[in-house]
């Protein structure tokens, strides 16, 4: 460093020492056109009215380093957030925040069902039972709007401690709570099935620890993960709408059980030589799960059927070792090489059983075991890379993994990838990215788990545990032709090949066209654009038997992506800003058996967005903030649109609907700034 | 440690006096704000304006010679600029010199760092609060070199970066360098389980899928099917069951009409029934429906 400067030269009269407290409220109002719970998905602001928008951030510093940041965002809506941070940057520092999150997950939902939002779900005592929806004669009076919302809101506590030069110690806090309901698919009844209304109340707490020294060549952290999730409702039972009778009269399932996980990691790294770095990692952990069975059946007649146990007793190991070690030598031209190893294994220790299974909740049938599934997964990668001139790099590489499962088709998958990429940049302002890669995937034999199910087609191959070939190409252009603009190009595709699939996934493709371009004019004014499409296909083949005809099923999703804007400060007192964006999918399925198919009507999300937003400062204290926001959404999708709660004979649904809509937000706030 | 180099040679300024006089509010290239950064707090130890560094040139070199006017009445250029004017690798070993903490310590060999990516093109320190770590705006820093990722929270199904409720670094680890795609665990599903623990089970009825990975299923990106889903049932579902009968059927629209075949394929389709995709601990539920 510059011991041998006198620090009284550098000291810094023109330096500008901020202390004290300063920050900037925004208070005012939105304002909502329509109601749509689409709109109000992650916003909160789903019903046309009125809501305080409250924002703002509040800022402390002093010369000692001593500091303290607050931001909030959406404080008058259910998408609130708020954190904080203070401390001493050399010492300490405190951390907190707080976050909410409306999600809706159906729109134009409803039931029958009496109790949502309990774990017993009963019916009108006027309800109609029928073999079919159509013959539930009281469902359209029974009916009300079920609204498959959640929440999640999530605290975060901590703080960082630095002492003795070297050493820091973090730990951190962290409370999840997601409320709410969803929709549950329920089918128990021998062809008939319920969509239920199913309350959500999860909460996951977890602690983060990690103690950290770092020296001059190396670094070193050990740390401790706990992760508690506990499931208010263990279960949900709901009154049978198909049928009265006492054996049939309500079903129950289960709900996710209570889990806790724990994981100790060290990480390391260490510079050999300024030219030779190795860092690696290596973590241990337990999940386990141990939640009271629920009996074989709610029906009195089987219920004491008894179990093999009364809880799982689920285990399961984790372990993850992870070393990479970098060595980089400049030769004539810049070398480097780079070699990673890594072993990820999930080792589950869940005892096997036997448990009966009640079919339909009337007929004890067959007995099964449970099948604790473990992996083990080895990646070992090496990459060369070498600037062979100023213009030009060239690099390559190869990839190996493997795979080693338990109680599946195939106990051991290899997959080997080469890549290459040419970078070169002819003149600063311009760069090329081309890269190539081949993967190819051989699994050992192909043995059908028997696991006491229904086999598959001795023909299918899971696609993710299928041979398989893969190529893929990107290629990026990068052109600055001044410090203010800049366009960038990108072509991506990627092409899967399942070569030994006779039936299941025959191929995927995945094709992408991106155009960017920037425009900055000083600080004044930026202006962007963006056009990005998407192409995803694929094609399976199945056949309902050995002796039937295969059918060929293809899917493609196209999705456009249109974005401008521009930002702009008018003066020293005013910005203006503008935001436009598309975005179209349309997704095309067919179907074709032995004879040529209509394909279903596309699937279609159509979405547009533009925000404009206008900033005045009135004076060296108060200002103004006005902004519009309008959002168009139009979507089709055939598998639920003009179905209703009854359009399925044998399902009893809640009814979803494609979401639609056209809504205006506008909000007004007035800035104090100190 | 010094920057290695040609400026080594090159002469400091007298300190930030020097370049404030021209880099001071108001002006085109100020940079007064830094002063409300972490980094322009003179007492703080590790500030490249404390005592015995060299203010502004801690982080831009010597640049005693940007004072001065050339031929053609540019300036030079400060030692080390954030910018294309300066190598990459140059820029970065700016930053490492005091960014060596444990945070760092997989940057080396790092995907990021293999591919050259300037640490100052995504950080921003002289601004108050660098774009990086705030929500919306690191989004951007992200998305200028992953244009397709943006597209991909437009998606009918998505989660909520576009809405700020959700960020990049939530998953993804930019300086670190052992994990798969970057995330902030060690593998795709520890990362998911972080918010979505419920899902973690273990389970007395697994599904092999989910417990190996949630990207067979899912892209976490965004997708034009519910529930982040790579495909639309039926089909994705027949992708790997072909046990015969309902589950290998191939659905066609005129089974779409016939009233026996409709609970198959409309509504929620395979998850009219077998709900419990993820998982079941009920004793019956070998078959995920309950």
């Amino acid at each position: 460093q510059a011991q041998d400067t006198d620090p009284a030269i550098y000291s810094c009269a023109q330096c500008v020492g901020y202390t004290g407290w300063r920050g900037i409220l925004d208070f005012g109002l939105g304002y909502v056109s329509d109601d749509s719970l689409r709109f109000g998905d992650y916003r909160g602001l789903e019903e046309e009215g009125f809501y305080a928008a409250l924002d703002g951030d509040v800022h402390y510093r002093n010369l000692q380093g001593r500091y303290f940041d607050l931001y909030a965002r959406d404080l008058g809506y259910d998408s609130r957030q708020l954190t904080m941070r203070g401390g001493n940057q050399d010492r300490y520092e405190l951390r907190f925040g707080w976050q909410e999150i409306p999600q809706y997950r159906g729109y134009g939902t409803q039931t029958p069902f009496l109790g949502v939002g309990s774990d017993n779900l009963t019916l009108p005592p006027d309800w109609v039972y029928s073999s079919n929806t159509r013959g539930m004669t009281a469902l359209e009076s029974s009916l009300s709007a079920a609204f498959l919302k959640t929440r999640r809101k999530i605290l975060d506590a901590g703080g960082t401690v630095k002492f003795a030069r070297n050493w820091s110690f973090k730990a951190d806090f962290q409370q999840q709570k997601k409320d709410g309901t969803r929709a549950l698919g329920a089918g128990l009844y021998f062809n008939n099935s319920t969509i239920l209304p199913a309350a959500i109340d999860y909460t996951t707490n977890q602690l983060d620890m990690s103690l950290a020294w770092s020296g001059k060549r190396g670094q070193v952290q050990l740390g401790f993960v706990g992760s508690y999730f506990d499931n208010g409702k263990t279960s949900m039972t709901w009154a049978n709408p198909f049928a009265s009778m006492p054996e049939h009269q309500a079903f129950r399932a289960a709900m996710e059980p209570d889990n806790e996980f724990y994981k100790f990691n060290l990480s390391g790294a260490f510079a050999v030589t300024p030219r030779i770095h190795l860092s690696g990692q290596a973590a241990t952990g337990r999940l386990t799960q141990d939640d009271t069975f629920l009996p074989y059946t709610i029906n009195p007649r089987y219920s004491d059927l008894p179990l093999p146990r009364s809880s799982l007793d689920g285990k399961l190991d984790t372990s993850t070792y992870n070393l990479s070690g970098k060595l980089f030598a400049r030769l004539n031209h810049g070398f480097s090489f780079t070699a990673r190893a890594k072993l990820d294994e999930r080792d589950n220790k869940t005892p096997v059983d036997i448990y009966t299974q009640v079919s339909t909740d009337l007929f004890p049938t067959v007995n099964r075991y449970n099948r604790p599934y473990s992996y083990e997964r080895e990646q070992y990668s090496a990459d060369l890379r070498y600037r062979a001139h100023r213009v030009i790099r060239l690099s390559g590489g190869a990839v190996q993994n493997n795979m080693d499962r338990t109680l599946q088709a195939v106990e051991r998958s290899e997959e080997t990838t080469l890549w290459g990429e040419v970078k070169v940049n002819p003149v600063a302002s311009t760069q090329v990215r081309f890269k190539l890669d081949s993967s190819n995937r051989d699994v050992s034999d192909y043995d059908q788990a028997n696991d006491g199910s229904l086999p598959d087609h001795p023909l299918m191959r899971k696609y993710n545990q299928a041979d398989r070939d893969r190529e893929r190409a990107q290629i990026d252009l990068d052109f600055a032709p001044s410090e203010d603009f800049g366009i960038n190009l990108s072509f991506f595709n990627a092409e899967s090949e399942y070569t030994k699939s006779e039936v299941g996934l025959q191929e995927s493709n995945d094709q992408s066209y991106s155009v960017n371009l920037n425009y900055a004019a000083g600080k004044k004014v930026n202006l962007y654009a963006f056009w990005t499409q998407d192409d995803i296909d694929a094609e399976l083949i199945n056949t309902p038997s050995t002796m039937a005809n295969s059918w060929l099923g293809k899917t493609r999703d196209r999705i456009t992506t249109l974005g401008l804007g521009l930002s702009a400060r008018i003066n020293e007192k005013s910005s203006v800003g503008f935001d436009y964006i598309s975005a179209d999918s349309k997704g095309d399925i067919s179907v074709q058996t032995s004879n040529e198919e209509e394909p279903f009507s596309p699937l279609r999300t159509d979405l547009t967005n533009a925000r404009v937003h206008y900033d005045h400062e009135i004076n060296e204290h108060w200002g103004y903030k006005l902004y519009a926001e309008y959002e168009k959404y139009d979507s089709r999708d055939w598998i639920i649109d003009g179905l209703g709660v009854d359009g399925i004979s044998s399902v009893l649904t809640m009814g979803d609907e494609s979401p639609e809509y056209e809504v205006w937000y506008f909000r007004v706030q007035a800035s104090y700034r100190f | 440690d010094e920057p290695e180099g040609a400026m080594v040679q090159a002469e400091y300024s007298k300190g930030a006096n020097q370049c404030m006089a021209c880099h001071r509010e108001g002006r085109e290239e100020a940079a007064h704000e830094i002063f409300l950064t972490p980094m322009g707090i003179s007492d703080s130890e590790n500030s490249p304006f404390a005592d015995g560094r060299h203010d502004c040139e801690t982080c831009h070199g010597p640049s005693n010679s940007h004072r001065s006017r050339q031929e053609d009445g540019s300036r030079p250029l400060p030692g080390i600029t954030f910018n294309n004017k300066t190598p990459v690798a140059a820029q970065n070993e700016i930053c490492m010199a005091c960014h060596d903490d444990s945070t760092m310590m997989h940057w080396p060999g790092s995907t990021h760092e293999e591919e050259e990516v300037a640490c100052a093109s995504c950080h921003e320190v002289h601004a108050p609060r660098d774009p990086a770590l705030d929500k919306l705006a690191q989004q951007e820093k992200c998305f200028s070199c992953h244009p397709r990722t943006r597209s991909e929270t437009f998606r009918a199904s998505s989660h909520p970066l576009r809405f700020g409720e959700m960020t990049c670094t939530d998953c993804h680890n930019p300086h670190n360098g052992n994990n798969d795609f970057l995330l902030v665990n060690s593998n795709v599903n520890d990362t998911c389980y972080s918010c979505h623990a419920e899902k973690r089970g273990p389970f007395l009825w697994e599904h092999a899928p989910v417990s190996e990975d949630c990207t067979l299923c899912h892209n976490a990106h965004g997708s034009n099917h519910g529930a982040l889903l790579n495909q639309r049932s039926p089909l994705l579902c027949q992708q790997c069951h072909a046990p015969g009968g309902h589950a290998s059927t191939g659905y066609t629209t005129d089974l779409a009409e016939d009233s026996f075949q409709q609970r198959f394929m409309l509504g929620r389709s395979c998850s009219n029934c077998h709900a419990q995709v993820h998982g079941s601990n009920h004793p019956s539920g070998v078959s995920l429906t309950r």
